[in-house]
């Protein structure tokens, strides 16, 4: 993975040129709103994937890189808006400048181009995840069940997880589409052959003795049983050179048509469910458009292979965003889909039952052309014909919605000849003389053994179709069994991170939060629990600026689930900013302790939080930019992190005393909660966590006091002259700095409460900051790169040491 | 282009569909090739493949 050293950037969204050091460490860039802390993030994204993800997906329409990418000015040159980043990759140690202009966005150059660093580049561009905002870093927290569930699995990469289970449930339910046609084929292959038979059921004794009776007419032996070799006629040669008529048989056949007309139960009830799904359809036309899409976006899916769409070859930033984007889109037309399917079902009935008709319509057409003249078997022919045009168009869903005019007023389309056809031609049968009992008992096996083999066909294929549509089902079930178990546990592992992340940040008031993922048939729920009451929705209850904590701790809960040891490097834009004071130096203390092989790139415009940052020792003083005064000629104005004596000294410097004044009241502020916290000083508990500067400062001081006494016992104890005569001088130092700052405290207090800086004269400010100065100097070690505030060590309650980060400050707090 | 995760689904449905009875050997070869170039087959492909390779264990 990818960690920068540098960036420098010119001509890109809104900075004209800007070079960071960034040291591979964390960092933060801070900066009201407007003042161009986007743009580096932007800049940050694009180097790395070739495009800007704010000028891509919802909300975006109409802006491209390649227009809005560059700077302003710069809109028609879009060669000149580039980023070169100085990176190391974490992997194997080396290092590389990547380039990349808006121009020729797709492609990069490496300086040096060698194989490990060209895998890590690649490796980051298949992670845009990794920068990203609090827009998006919500999103896990306040999406619908359904949608959160493409975020995370887009998130984990497992967007082709619910492709898979789609193409395994179609697979599975076009076989069973398959079966139940093949049943309905043996359904009337059996009518067929029980009609002939005359028999209500095909019961084997009762098929051999029908069977029996004609065999022993012509003297063959009769036969034992009917499995699924057995040939009825076997003994006798069949002639082949024309169709075998049996008068009986032909009777029952034509009567069997006649009885069905002109209301074939079976073919109507197929119709009448079929226009029943087709209803739905039309009532809002807007589905069939969505259906249309559907078909189109399944086929384009299947199609994509890389980041140009298949469908319309707009080039995406990459495969991923593509695949998602057209993902969604299915997702959105899942109700239109199921009413395709019911569509799909109604139609392949009707077809079915439409085949068993023309079979019969076929047999008695037979009957009718070697025994009747009067065009009865031309007009069964036409018939028979229409009925198969009808099946051809009913195979999709637009054929289905061109024959819903047939379809509701006269499905069948039975022709007006045919009923009194039917009936000459039953009378014309029933005149005929008898066949000679030889005869009859000759042509009635070869149809029988005729219908029987068709039968035997039928069932054949019944039962291979069972059984694929056996396989499809165990193929789908085992594959949704198996990723639901794997999801389980992957979701089991990230539901214990986030809940342990968010106690974290969260221990004053929710130290047993926890939290419950659930995945169901392509949902995601999440429930979290609320001060012990239950588990309810994250956004039922839970303040949004809880809600932002818990988007971050999701998200970093995720992310090490995807990447593992390889999560080194992302880029936060103003992710908590409804996340209150003190939560946010809990969550600095979270990402220094969890995470302290990731580079975070922070951006904020909260000087305070900057500030925290910093004191929690998760960035360096060095590791900061402050942007500001962005115009749109020049970009942002930027100044590289410094001590804010340095600000407030040049502040003073032009004698403008109301900001320095500012800036020492707000950092006092910041300052004092922080000391409050590392050294456990107690204040009165304030549910909406606003202390008043006058407060901490008591604890601080009070606390302090006493740390120091409990060092001189433990010197004491351990009868440690060293150390006590360090002691000593330390309360000498705080002695000295306390009287300083109670002497000053004056102006600060009249500054808080009547805010009356602006009264104040250069020589009234200096020896407050002197005061100050000395005071805080209490809480530092004498070591200039150690930029830590002193804090108390304790183990299990127990307060053990005074320490610094460093570890130059160390005094011992445990008594022999 | 498949990722770790769902690589690893794949690898444990293929292992436990193989041990399936209705599920013939060269079904499972058969998905497994299906799958093998990171590229999604279509239903219609899977139902030939069943159809194909369950003919002879079927009948």
């Amino acid at each position: 993975m990818i960690q920068i050293e540098e960036i420098h950037i010119q001509e890109l969204r809104g900075i004209r040129d800007l070079r960071l050091k960034l040291g591979s460490k964390s960092f933060v860039i801070c900066g009201p709103n407007g003042s161009g802390k986007s743009g580096v993030v932007d800049a940050i994204d694009f180097a790395f994937t070739g495009s800007i993800s704010r000028l891509t997906g919802a909300g975006s329409g109409g802006l491209t890189l390649l227009k809005h990418g560059p700077h302003v000015h710069c809109r028609d040159d879009p060669g000149v808006a580039r980023v070169a980043v100085t990176f190391s990759d974490t992997a194997s140690g080396k290092t590389a400048v990547l380039r990349r202009n808006v121009r020729t966005a797709k492609q990069y150059t490496l300086e040096p181009d060698i194989a490990e660093v060209r895998a890590a580049v690649e490796k980051a561009q298949q992670h845009p995840e990794l920068t990203l905002s609090r827009r998006e870093i919500i999103k896990y927290i306040v999406a619908e069940t359904g949608k959160r569930s493409q975020e995370v699995q887009a998130l984990l990469k497992l967007d082709r997880l619910g492709e898979i289970r789609s193409i395994l449930r179609t697979t599975q339910t076009k076989t069973s589409s398959a079966e139940k046609t093949a049943q309905e084929y043996v359904k009337t292959a059996e009518d067929a052959l029980r009609r002939h038979l005359d028999l209500a059921e095909l019961l084997t004794s009762e098929v051999a003795s029908v069977i029996n009776r004609q065999r022993r007419v012509l003297g063959l032996e009769p036969i034992d049983g009917l499995d699924h070799d057995t040939d009825l006629n076997q003994g006798f040669d069949v002639d082949l050179s024309e169709r075998a008529f049996n008068k009986v048989s032909a009777v029952r056949d034509t009567t069997a048509l006649m009885k069905a007309l002109p209301d074939p139960v079976a073919f109507l009830t197929a119709v009448k469910n079929l226009n029943e799904a087709l209803d739905f359809l039309e009532a809002d036309p807007n589905i069939l458009t969505t259906l249309q899409q559907h078909d189109f976006v399944t086929a384009g899916l299947a199609l994509i292979t890389d980041a140009q769409c298949p469908l319309c070859d707009l080039e995406w930033p990459d495969v991923e965003n593509l695949r998602v984007h057209l993902t969604d889109k299915l997702a959105r037309s899942e109700n239109a889909a199921k009413l395709q399917v019911q569509i799909q079902e109604g139609a392949r009935a009707t077809i079915a039952e439409s085949q068993s008709l023309r079979k019969l319509i076929g047999t008695v057409k037979s009957a009718a052309s070697s025994n009747t003249s009067d065009g009865l078997d031309t007009c069964l022919e036409s018939w028979s014909t229409e009925l198969a045009a009808l099946e051809t168009q009913l195979g999709s869903v637009e054929g289905a919605i061109a024959q819903r005019p047939r379809l509701t007023s006269d499905p069948l389309g039975l022709p007006e000849a045919v009923s009194s056809g039917l009936a000459d031609l039953l009378a014309t049968l029933q005149a005929k003389p008898d066949q000679s009992v030889t005869a009859s008992a000759k042509t009635f096996l070869t149809i029988a053994q005729e219908r029987w083999n068709i039968l035997r066909q039928a069932r054949a294929e019944c039962t291979k179709k069972a059984a694929a549509q056996a396989v499809a089902r165990v193929v789908y079930e085992t594959y949704c069994e198996v990723s639901n178990e794997v999801l389980a546990t992957l979701y089991h592992a990230v539901e214990d991170e986030f809940s342990t992340y968010y106690q974290a940040i969260n221990a004053d008031d929710e130290s047993a939060f926890k939290a419950q993922l659930e995945p169901s048939a392509g949902k995601l729920d999440l429930a979290v629990d609320f001060y012990g009451i239950g588990m309810f929705p994250p956004t039922a209850y839970h303040s949004e600026g809880h809600q932002d904590g818990m988007g971050v701790c999701l998200y970093l809960a995720l992310i090490k689930q995807l990447l593992g040891t390889d999560f080194r490097f992302a880029v936060l834009d103003d992710v908590v900013m409804s996340v209150d004071s003190n939560h946010r130096r809990q969550f600095c203390n979270l990402l220094k302790t969890r995470f302290p092989e990731v580079q975070f790139i922070i951006t904020t415009h909260d000087e305070i939080w900057a500030h925290q940052m910093q004191s929690s020792g998760l960035v360096t003083k060095a590791a900061q930019v402050r942007l500001h005064s962005w115009t749109v000629d020049d970009g942002p104005a930027y100044e590289e992190a410094g001590d804010f004596w340095d600000k407030i000294d040049s502040d003073l410097a032009k004698s403008d005393v109301p900001p320095a004044a500012a800036r020492l009241r707000r950092n006092l502020e910041s300052i004092m909660a922080d000391l409050a916290a590392a050294l456990h000083g107690q204040v009165a508990y304030r549910a909406e966590g606003n202390y008043e500067l006058g407060e901490l400062l008591s604890a601080v001081k009070g606390k302090h006091g006493k740390l120091l006494n409990l060092a001189a016992k433990a010197a004491n104890s351990w009868n440690d002259e060293v150390v006590k005569a360090c002691v000593e001088k330390l309360k000498i130092a705080r002695s000295a700095a306390v009287l300083a700052e109670e002497s000053e405290y004056w102006a600060i207090n009249r500054a808080v409460h009547f805010n009356e800086w602006a009264n104040f004269s250069k020589a009234d400010f200096i020896p407050v900051l002197a005061a100050w100065k000395q005071f805080l100097a209490l809480f530092s070690c004498e070591n200039s790169s150690c930029e830590s505030l002193i804090y108390v060590v304790s183990n299990n309650g127990n307060e053990e040491a005074l320490r610094c980060k460093c570890g130059s400050f160390n005094l011992n707090l445990r008594i022999k | 282009m498949l990722s770790a995760v769902e690589a690893n689904i794949l690898a444990a449905f293929f292992e436990r569909v193989s041990k399936a009875e209705e599920v013939s050997d060269d079904v499972v070869i058969g998905l497994r090739r299906a799958f093998a170039s990171g590229k999604l087959p279509k239903p219609e492909q899977l139902v030939q493949l069943i159809a194909d390779n369950n003919g002879e264990l079927l009948t």
